[in-house]
């Protein structure tokens, strides 16, 4: 997988396009979500204001005080810098496709890539940790442009294999955040999912700010398979024979059941829970996010 | 069940073991496929194997029973079509108990926890389609007689049974019924297997036989004729069948050539349904030769007034014409022979006979399927002998048999007749009664103390009039006898058979008078008020046949009856019968049929004076006093005297194949004549021998005349037969009715040759399963391939 193959001319397009609207959002949700607690660093005067009982007095103009003996507060909007953080599952079961030509992988790694572009190009520094069984390598969060390529590099030379453990690596991940982060976590969630919203949990209380894409192949969704067929697990090779004509409806019923226990955990925990697959445009799934995400906020 | 290619069976059963073999050694293997989401299918992995596990064995099932049903179907299994019914069951059943079974085995095995209601559904149905599959299997291996199955063109032993009947005369497309049956019982003789033996039947038939070969067959079908006398059609199978279950031949089949008329279908109870049910190896075929819709005007039966009549006298003759479909307005035409002395004569073959007629015609309008009575008269015209005559409707139709009625009448120079009295009773009111009736008597009065000494046998009636005692003698070696050789006697009984207590007489009671008498006299019943009468309740006896048309209930009302006597009889005897009674309900007039004679009994008299010496009059019926006219008693006693004088001894109107005995004297009439019969055959000739003419050969109906010779002189007689009217009813059968008389599916009914054609494969092959066995196969295809597909289909 070449670097190229994630910022492709026709996709370049789509996100120079989504990087325009989204430009915007990723702002609006950026600041809006951590307005006011930095004042004073990386100021911008915004109005004034005419001063009133329990303002900072250190906010007074002074100088327009003494042209007009009027007492007026400055307004200022701060300028938020936030790092975000890439925590890509590299396990094998993210290299699996069906029918699609993205693996789960893929397809992560593009979402991520178009989230990494529209960060740095914000100049928010971003990283990335990407994981099996624990944290297998890990860029930090820089703002620069080349940081971007780096990105994509380490992304296009990492190859799915291995078990997943992401509770593990999450807890590897918290004891590693020093600032307060928005991690973006890319997985398939096919582990013990108890243990995995423990950490994630983890992280949230430790004030880092939470988005989980889960990612699944269209025919983990969908189950398109008819007849006998013997089903094998890339993890663990363990295989089993079923009737998926008759198992299909039980299937779907089951990872619908599976994904609202995610939400429900996600909103328990204020985690915004973004369920993909692979049949999804992930531009198209990624600018619905962030619309619903200015939104709430 | 028979199965023409047990062979092809028992391969199919051993390719049974192909899939079974396939099933559990060469188990297609299912294509692996990749999928991460694994632990998502394990957790309802083991339901869905235990479900798959069936569908297998289900599939397996389907797999076997299609190559059963393969196998099956070519080796061409039949059955008789009565056990078809049951056969057909004991597969359905069989089958949806192998269906049944699986699924109560997944409720009660493989399903976890087990399926309680399910398992009790499926054991409910698997004991219902047991206990059915038992009961119908045990039907059709009782019902089934399928080793006469076989070969078409094995040996056939077979009936040809032919209805004769007059309505097989009836006409269409220029051939009468018969001859088209003919032409087809000659053609089935002919496809007849080889080595079959065919006996023919006709209707009445009582000892069929198997002819010697077919020739002899068909020589007896082409020899058949019309039958007239009513045989119903359900003896004759009876016999039929009879003859076939004791015949050596395996395959039995009955032919019944018929028009299915009502008519020949008398239901006989269930002796035949029994014996077809016994016998299911006797096929019974009945070839409908008859007309849908026929039309046809026919004659009722004819009733003469009397067939014995005196010079001057009168004839009446009634009848009925009865239209089946549309009616017409028709003309009826009566014949009467005039006596010719050199008829009958046989002459080139053929019988001449009188060809000068005395004609009646009249005009009847019948209506649709009605029937329109008529009369036609004949007086003062007869002369002395007998006379044959006929009454036909004009014109013809298609059945044209019953389009004539015959008669004979015998014409005398007058009745003799003798009234016995006692001394004190004049026989004066009889005498007048007799007087006025133009003629037709010749009457001879004697005392009572006389009757001994006359020859009874020279007269037609013998009236007693108010008799005294009768001694048991004269019962017993005179009246008797007479009576019993064919005499009429009449009683008027009155005073005179008072004893001197007042009781009815002993000799009225004795043993010898009620061999004689309707029944032993008893008390006497007296009402002085006059307000007692004879009472016209009832006037159907020939005697009122005059006064039926008077219709005045109140004629009696001026002859008050003040005594009579009552007369002990025994309701149940069937030859006693009360003609008349009195207001009161005490029978006035009384019959008793004694032998070939009759007694008629009155009791009251007739020669009552209106104001009798010593006592009181018993009754005011001659009293012509204060104006009365006495008419209603000279009519009544007239009527009596005509009733019993015209009974003659000699029945000379008959119903074909009843024999005929005529009194023949031959100290006065011929002892030999030649008869000519209406089969217009040579005359046969016909001996007396005691004193009688007897002849039983009457199968036609027509005229028979007799003659004679004595001294010289020419003598004719005859007598005339006439076949039933029920006879050519072309009332067809209703088929439920002859389904009911013969029982479900026991019968085949065919009009054309091909139909029957097609029973008589189906009844000698059986019925074939291939049909069903095709259709099975297909479903089982069907299904088959909707399972196999959904189990195995190609992913991507």
């Amino acid at each position: 997988m070449s670097v190229e193959k994630y910022l492709k001319p026709e996709v370049i397009n789509q996100i120079k396009r989504l990087d325009l609207r989204a430009k915007f959002v990723v702002k609006g949700f950026l600041q809006g979500l951590h307005a006011s607690p930095y004042h004073g660093f990386s100021v911008e005067f915004s109005e004034h204001r005419k001063y009133s009982y329990g303002d900072d007095p250190a906010h007074i103009d002074w100088s327009l005080f003494a042209k007009t003996d009027k007492y007026y507060v400055k307004k200022f909007e701060a300028e938020t810098n936030i790092s975000g953080m890439l925590i890509m599952d590299s396990s094998e079961s993210m290299g699996y496709t069906y029918q699609q030509e993205l693996t789960k992988f893929d397809y992560s790694v593009c979402l991520a890539a178009a989230l990494a572009y529209l960060m740095i190009s914000q100049q928010d520094p971003v990283g990335l940790v990407t994981f099996q069984e624990a944290i297998s390598s890990s860029l930090p969060p820089r703002s620069k442009r080349n940081h971007l390529g780096n990105l994509l590099t380490v992304l296009a030379r990492l190859k799915p294999e291995g078990k997943t453990n992401l509770a593990h690596s999450l807890n590897q991940l918290a004891a590693m955040l020093r600032t307060r982060t928005l991690v973006m976590i890319f997985t398939d969630l096919l582990d013990d999912v108890d243990d995995v919203f423990n950490s994630i949990f983890r992280l949230r209380h430790n004030g880092h700010d939470v988005i989980l894409f889960h990612v699944l192949d269209e025919a983990e969704v969908n189950f398109p398979f008819t007849g006998i067929c013997e089903l094998e697990d890339l993890e663990t090779q363990e295989k089993l024979k079923v009737d998926a004509s008759a198992f299909r409806a039980d299937y779907l019923d089951e990872i619908k059941a599976f994904r609202e226990d995610i939400t429900l955990r996600c909103a328990k925990g204020s985690v915004d829970y973004v369920p993909l697959d692979t049949s999804m445009q992930f531009d198209r799934a990624l600018v619905e996010y962030l619309h619903s995400r200015q939104a709430r906020f | 069940m028979a199965v023409a290619h047990m062979l092809i069976l028992g391969l199919g059963g051993l390719l049974v073991m192909v899939p079974i073999v396939l099933h559990l050694l060469m188990r297609p293997k299912p294509k692996v496929i990749k999928f991460p989401a694994l632990r998502f299918v394990k957790e309802m992995h083991s339901s869905n194997q235990r479900s798959l596990n069936l569908r297998h064995w289900l599939l397996l099932l389907l797999r076997c029973l299609v190559l059963l049903a393969v196998a099956a179907a070519f080796a061409k299994p039949s059955t008789v079509s009565s056990a078809f019914g049951n056969w057909l069951g004991v597969g359905m059943g069989g089958l949806l108990c192998l269906l049944v079974i699986p699924i109560l085995i997944y409720a009660l095995v493989w399903s976890k926890p087990v399926n309680l209601p399910l398992s009790i559904v499926a054991s409910a149905i698997l004991a219902l389609l047991i206990t059915y599959t038992g009961y119908t299997l045990k039907s059709a291996t009782s019902e089934d007689s399928s080793h006469i199955l076989a070969d078409q063109q094995a040996p056939v032993g077979a009936v040809i049974l032919v209805d004769n009947s007059p309505r097989m005369s009836f006409r269409r497309e220029n051939q009468t019924l018969l001859e088209k049956v003919q032409d087809q019982a000659l053609w089935l003789i002919k496809q007849m297997p080889l080595s079959s033996k065919v006996a023919v039947m006709e209707t009445g038939d009582e000892y069929p036989f198997f002819s010697v070969d077919v020739s002899a067959a068909q020589k007896r079908v082409e020899t058949l004729d019309i039958n007239y006398a009513a045989e119903p059609i359900p003896d004759s199978l009876e016999l039929a069948i009879e003859f076939l279950v004791d015949s050596d031949f395996e395959r039995k089949e009955l032919y019944l050539f018929t028009d299915l008329s009502e008519s020949a279908w008398i239901d006989t109870g269930d002796t035949l349904q029994n014996m077809l049910e016994e016998h299911p190896d006797v096929a019974l075929f009945i070839l409908d030769s008859g007309v849908e819709d026929p039309q046809n005007f026919s004659l009722g039966p004819l009733k003469l007034s009397a067939s014995s009549i005196p010079v001057n006298g009168e004839l009446q003759l009634e009848t009925e014409v009865r239209s089946k479909g549309p009616g017409a307005e028709l003309l009826l035409k009566m014949y009467l022979e005039k006596p010719d002395l050199t008829r009958p004569v046989w002459q080139d073959g053929e019988t001449l006979v009188p060809e000068e007629y005395w004609t009646r015609i009249t005009n009847v309008k019948v209506g649709d399927d009605a029937r329109t009575p008529c009369k036609i008269i004949l007086q003062d015209e007869l002369v002395e002998g007998v006379h044959h005559g006929w009454v036909e409707i004009e014109g013809g139709d298609s059945l044209e048999v019953d389009d004539r009625r015959f008669f004979t009448i015998d014409v005398q120079p007058s009745w003799p007749v003798l009234i016995a009295h006692p001394y004190d009773v004049t026989p004066y009111n009889l005498s007048v009664a007799l007087e006025t009736a133009g003629g037709m008597f010749n009457v001879r009065t004697v005392p009572q103390d006389k009757l001994a000494g006359e020859p009874l046998s020279d007269y037609s009636a013998v009236f007693l009039l108010d008799p005294r005692p009768i001694p048991d003698a004269l019962w017993a070696n005179i009246l008797q006898p007479y009576v019993e050789s064919g005499g009429s006697l009449a009683l008027f009984l009155g005073a005179n058979a008072l004893d001197r207590d007042k009781q009815p007489d002993e000799s009225f009671r004795s043993e010898a008078a009620q061999r004689v008498l309707p029944g032993p006299l008893g008390r006497d019943w007296f009402r002085k008020q006059g307000d007692r009468f004879l009472s016209m309740e009832n006037l159907s006896h020939p005697i009122f046949s005059d006064f039926r048309s008077q219709a005045s209930r109140g004629i009696w009302q001026p002859f008050p009856i003040y005594r009579h006597w009552e007369m002990d009889i025994d309701p149940d005897d069937p030859n006693v019968q009360v003609v008349a009674r009195f207001t009161n309900g005490i029978g006035a007039i009384l019959q008793r049929d004694l032998g070939d004679g009759r007694v008629i009994c009155m009791t009251t008299p007739i020669t009552e004076p209106v104001r009798p010496e010593n006592r009181e009059s018993w009754n005011e019926l001659f009293n012509s006093g204060r104006g009365k006219t006495v008419w209603p008693a000279v009519l009544l006693v007239s009527e009596i005297a005509e009733y019993l004088a015209s009974s003659n001894r000699d029945r000379i109107n008959l119903s074909v194949e009843q024999s005929v005995t005529l009194f023949n004297d031959i100290n006065i009439m011929p002892s030999e004549y030649r008869l000519f019969s209406p089969r217009g055959e040579e005359p046969v000739r016909v001996a007396s021998a005691e004193n009688f003419l007897r002849y039983k050969f009457t199968d036609t109906p027509g005229i028979y005349r007799l003659k004679g010779k004595f001294n010289d002189q020419t003598v004719l007689r005859g007598f005339s037969t006439n076949m039933s009217p029920e006879v050519t009813n072309l009332t067809r059968v209703d088929l439920d009715d002859l389904t009911a008389m013969l029982g479900e599916e026991r019968f085949q009914l065919a009009r054309e040759r091909e139909e029957l054609v097609r029973q008589q494969g189906t009844t000698r092959l059986g019925q074939e399963f291939y049909p069903v066995l095709a259709l099975s196969l297909g479903l089982l295809l069907a299904l088959e391939l909707i399972m196999s597909n959904r189990f195995y289909k190609k992913v991507g």
